[in-house]
Parts: structure tokens; sequence; C-alpha cells
């Protein structure tokens, strides 16, 4: 009788011991199944949201009195007509350097920023400056302006700004700024409700200064008239105090191209009779690939251009938050999987090595009549492997079904709650624009189908622990001899 | 030429008192041998070393002029024995006919109704059977395997008197018959009143006896 048959014997005269085997491959490689394509449909969506929000890096001059005070200067006198008490003596941002960066490969564009305080003629979201009232420091005309004051955003093109891409800011009606822009405007819906306007209305802004260091000037002879193009809705929650100015609103922020906030920076310095500098501060580059950051990063500062000090870093804000949720599932199902197959290992190893044991009378008998060990050790890799193949091919006949049912579990329990809010707000100290940060996210979606890599790759792991713990637990009993093992039952 | 011989066999176990102690017999074909002793005395532990299921301590056991550690322990199970156990040692998921075909070389089913059972019989599962029923598939497996030597360890040991009859008639007639060296291992007088040579194992010693 040949091995094989005397394998597929016993596999079919011993059908409880076949079936319980069956049914523990099978549950032990569907844990291994579904940790692994938790683990893979996470990776595929991190790699996803990464390709869209992950491709950029961000190109900055080290602005900021609190974070940078060797960056700045103290003046007084003549030497401060602007009314701050610092100039900026950093590293700057050159049009040569931004030239050299858009020559390396891969990168495909760059967006600019900058941020300032206006003054306009709408009736704005009240904050601290509503509630104040004059005193020796500030007169009620000063009062007046500084409740028509608000943050303006000049950039090159309004979607690619962080807030638009995150989604924190959405544009509800019109459009967004885009390039080659001239005087053109964005509201928020709160403004647009509060000063009845629309797209296609228009409305003023104007840029101020300190004249004498001590009184504020609005330059309104030469205020700009903008037009609003498109409205934005703040999705956002910010946490506000009795001492939040009307500037730290979300709600009232302006959004303008970068011409109209060139041309508001010259007005002023022209009234203080400064030379212009250039105040766009912060460049977003765009690359087609990535996983080529890293190296394109490395190039922008082996430019000729490059000064140091300059801040270079990956634009890691847009989606490190949406991608927090699938980093959890990610190590979860990481470590799933590698329970799953610790957890498998151990198991049939114990379960095998009682088969095996509980064979002895079996094996004394093969032996006594002139079956050599070999033979009947690859007996018993044959059934097993048997028996293997049958839970593995059950598992991958369910897994469609199996996998969906966990991916669907797994959706529900990420789930935000509805009434969670998706990003928060926080006033950034020192500078006019606030810190929005994603707090939750949308829905994780889980995607995945079984590829023949994974089959692959399952099947050989349960075959090789199964192998593994026939052979260690059969040598065990090999070792006795035979005469023994007949004495033995 | 003897088809099985013992020379200077001496075994004992670990820290014990030899067991057996320079042995020195032959057996040949077309005889039944009965080995006679009272229990403990060594009886299965010779038959384990002629069938190759153990290692002499010193000596050598020869099959046809051939040491049998030669080609090995694994052959000489395989081509050269075949045992008949007191509990039959069927594989006890198989069938009679699936037992004899695990080493036969010739068909299973022409044996079995040879040794009196059914086609019926053969094909149901051993436990199934009685008890004699069980030790002639045992035979039936030593003789499909044509082996020269068929070493039987107390095999009528959990038979009642009139199997045991039948079964020592079998064995006989099967030395004679297919012409196989028989040595039968046991303790009963009846068994070896059938036997053609009769030894008696005491203190590490056989001594022909004659049983009447």
């Amino acid at each position: 009788m040949t091995v094989g048959k005397r394998a597929l014997l016993y596999l079919t005269r011993k059908k409880g011991r076949s079936i319980l085997l069956i049914l523990l491959v099978f549950v032990m490689s569907s844990f291994i199944l579904i940790g692994n394509s938790l683990k893979s449909s996470a990776d595929k969506e991190i790699k996803e949201i990464q390709n869209s929000l992950g491709n950029s890096f961000i190109l900055k001059e080290p602005i900021g009195l609190v974070d940078y005070p060797d960056n700045y200067e103290y003046v007084s006198g003549d030497d401060d007509p602007l009314g701050i008490g610092v100039n900026y003596i950093g590293p700057k941002v050159t049009p040569d350097l931004i030239e050299d960066i858009l020559e390396i490969n891969d990168v495909t564009d760059y967006f600019a920023t900058f941020n300032d305080l206006a003054i306009v003629d709408l009736e704005l979201k009240p904050g601290l400056w509503d509630m104040n009232t004059p005193d020796e420091e500030t007169t009620e005309e000063e009062i007046n302006i500084l409740q028509h004051e608000t943050s303006v955003i000049y950039c090159s093109i309004g979607n690619l700004h962080r807030y638009f891409r995150t989604g924190a800011t959405e544009i509800v009606k019109g459009r967004n700024i885009q390039k080659e822009d001239h005087y053109t405007a964005i509201i928020s819906e709160y403004l647009a409700e509060k000063n009845h306007l629309s797209v296609g209305d228009t409305f003023l802004i104007s840029t101020y200064a300190w004249t004498d260091k001590i009184s504020l000037t609005v330059l309104s002879d030469d205020a700009i008239t903008v037009k609003i193009v498109g409205i934005f809705r703040a999705n956002v929650e910010q946490e506000t105090a009795i001492t939040t100015a009307e500037d730290q609103y979300l709600d009232n922020f302006i959004f303008t191209d970068i011409m109209t906030g060139t041309e508001l920076t010259k007005i002023r310095d022209e009234y203080l009779d400064v030379e212009y500098d250039e105040w766009i501060s912060e460049y977003t580059f765009f690359v087609d690939n990535p996983e080529n950051i890293d190296e394109i990063m490395q190039q922008v500062k082996e430019s000729e251009y490059w000064v140091d000090g300059l801040l270079l870093t990956r634009d890691k804000s847009s989606y490190e938050a949406s991608i927090k949720p699938l980093k959890q599932i990610f190590i979860l199902a990481t470590i799933l999987v590698v329970v799953g197959i610790a957890g498998c290992a151990i198991i049939l190893f114990l379960v095998l090595t009682m088969w095996i044991k509980g064979r002895k009378r079996e094996v004394a008998i093969l032996l006594s009549i002139g079956i050599n060990k070999k033979k009947v050790i690859v007996q018993m890799v044959l059934e097993c492997v048997t028996v293997s193949v049958v839970g593995l091919v059950l598992t991958f006949v369910l897994s469609t079904a199996t996998i969906n049912g966990c991916c669907k579990a797994t959706e529900y329990i990420t789930a935000p709650k509805s009434e969670d809010p998706m990003y928060k707000a926080s006033v950034h100290w020192g500078f006019t624009e606030l810190d929005i940060e994603k707090v939750s996210s949308e829905a994780v979606q889980l995607d995945y189908d079984l590829s023949g890599r994974d089959v692959v790759w399952i099947t050989l792991v349960i075959l090789a622990i199964s192998t593994g713990s026939v052979l260690l637990a059969s040598n065990q009993v090999m070792r006795i001899k035979p005469k023994e093992l007949l004495q033995m039952t | 030429m003897s088809v099985l011989q013992l020379k200077n066999l001496s075994f004992s176990y670990t820290g014990r008192k030899a067991i057996l102690e320079n042995l020195n017999v032959e057996f040949h074909r077309g005889q039944m041998y009965v080995i006679l002793g009272p229990s403990g005395c060594g009886k299965t532990t010779l038959l384990s070393l002629v069938g190759g299921l153990d290692s002499p301590d010193n000596g050598t056991i020869e099959f046809e002029g051939q040491d049998i550690t030669q080609k090995g322990l694994e052959d000489h199970r395989k081509n050269n024995v075949s045992f008949i156990f007191q509990n039959y040692n069927l594989i006890d998921y198989m069938t009679p006919e699936e037992n004899v075909t695990l080493t036969a070389k010739e068909e299973a089913l022409p044996i079995l109704e040879k040794l009196g059972l059914s086609k019926e019989e053969a094909k149901r599962n051993v436990l199934k059977l009685s008890g004699g029923q069980q030790q002639r598939v045992a035979i039936a497996r030593a003789l499909a395997s044509q082996n020269p030597i068929i070493l039987a360890d107390e095999p009528t040991g959990n038979l009642d008197e009139d199997t045991a009859k039948e079964i020592t008639s079998i064995l006989k007639d099967t030395a004679k018959s297919f012409h196989r060296c028989v040595i039968v291992v046991s303790h009963s007088n009846e068994v070896a009143k059938q036997a053609d040579v009769v030894y008696e194992l005491r203190q590490g010693n056989l001594t022909k006896i004659v049983v009447q």
C-alpha cells in the first residue's frame, strides 16, 4: 500500500479528527487573512491619501518673534516706521531659489501665500473690539477701525491653501482664487449673509499704518475694490474667548489674490516712505511622485541659491490627521497578523503533537511490519498538508464574505460620530493665522481584493507551520525504539 | 542451511543482570518452533531482537548467513520477518483486506478466505471482528508479506481455548504448507505440543526440551 493511500485512508476513516483539523486551519488562516486584508486596505488608503495630500513640501522663512528671536532686531525711532518694534533680518526665499526648485525633476508647481491684517468695509463677526470702550490708549475712532480689521490671506491659488486642501474650508458658491487673479476675493458664508453679499458683489480693502507710531491711520484713499468671486464655508469648531479679536475669527477671514496683497503692501510702504519688502514667506511646492520628496528636498538644500536657516519640511499638515485612524487600523491589523501567525504556530503544534502522540500504536505497528520511519513521517506530513490545503481552500472560497464583513465592522467601529467636529481651530500666537487641526476623519473606507500574492504567502505560512509541527512532533515519537513503542501501547 | 542463526547473542537492560546470555541456536524453514518460559524471562525480548525491533549487546543475528545489521534492521523487518502479536496489532481504522495489503506482495482476499474470513468480513472494519478473526487477519498479513520468518508473540494469549487451538493449527500449517520458519513465544504447553521444536528460555539460556 502506498504512502498516499495510507494517508487518504486515515483522513477518510478518522473523519472527526480530520474535520477538526480542517476547521482549525480554517480559523487560523482566516485570522491571518483578515489581519492581512485590513493591513493591506489601510496601507492602500494611506498611500492614496499620501498621493493626494502628501505630495508637497514647504519652503518657509523662519519668521515669528517667539520661535525665532534671533531673526529679528529691535528697532525704534526713525528705524521703526511700521511701528512694529522689530525688523526681520533672517534668511529670505529669493526668486532665484524658487526658479531653481521649479527646475528640479518631478516638481510640478508651487503655491505662495502671505497673511496680513487689513481694514474692510464689512460688518464682521463681533469679537474683542466690539466689547471695548475708549480709554487713554485707544480712541473711539481706533476701536471703530479695529472692529473692521480682519486677517487677509493672500494666495496664488486658493484651492492649494491648506485650509482648502484639508477640507477645513470649502467653496460653496462661485470659485476660489486663481492664478493671474487681480482684485478678487472670497468671503465666508457668515460674512456674505451678514452683509447681504453674493458672488459678483464688491467691497473695499484698505491697508493701514501706525502714524507717528501711535496713531492708527487707515489708508482709505487708496482702498482697493475687490470683487467677490466665491463664498466659502468653514467646517471648523473654533475655540474662542472674550479676548478673541475680530481678526482671529475664521468666519471673518478674507482670501484674496497675491497681486492685490502686493499692491496693498506697496501702498503702505510708500506711505511710510520705506523700501518695499515682499511679505511672501511661505511657498508650498508640489511633486508628481510623493515617494521622491525626500530626494527632491535634498536637492533643494544643494541649490546654489539655498540659504542656511530657511525651513524646509514635508507638508504633512494635510494628511497626517487624515491617516490617523488608518494608521491605527494598520497597527492593529499588523498585530493581528503577527498574533495570528504565532497563535497558529503554537496551537497547530500542540494539536498536531497530541495527534501524533495519540498514534504511537499505529506508528509502532507500521514500524514492526517493516514500513520505514521516513515513510511513516511522510504519511503524516501528507495527511497534514491535505488537511491544511482543504482548510485553506475553505478560507479562500469564503474570503470575500469574511473580509468584507470584517472591513465593514472596522469601518463601523472607526466611523466618527456625527456630533464630533471634524476640525478645531485655535489662534496661532504672534501671527495672523489660525492653527487648524483635523480632529476626526471621514469614515474610513476599506476596500480589499484577495490577491494571488496573498494566497501564496498565507498558504506557505500555514503549510510551513503545519509541516514543521508534524516533523517536530513526529521526531519525538520516532526517537523511541520500535520495541519500546510497542511496549508503550 | 538455516534461515536464521543466533550466535553468542547476549542482551541486558541497563543496570540489570543479563536477560540473554550467549545464545547460539539455528532455525529452519518448514518448522514451527515454540519458546517457552516463565513471565519476564526474556521471551519477548528475544523475539524483538530476532525481529529487528532492538539490537543485542553482543553477538549476531544472521539471516541466511548474513548479519541482519548489514542491510539494516528496517530492511530485515520489511523483507525477512513478519510479526504476529498477542493483541493482534492491526490498524484500527482499516479493514482486514487493507491491513493485509499494508505489506502484501500478493492478493489479500484469497489469503483471508483461506484463513476463514469471507469477502464481506474482509471489507468490514477490523474492530468489528472477533479476537480469533483478528488474529487470522494478523496471520494473513504475515503470510501476504511472503517473508520467510514469522514471529508470533503469545498469539493465543487473548483467545479462548478452542480458538487458540485453531490459531495454533494455522501457524503449524503455515510452517508446513508455506515453508516458513515459524517461531512462537508462549507460556502455553498446549501450543508447545503442536511445535516441531520446543525451547525453554531460563536464566538467559535456551535449552531444547520435550513437551509431553
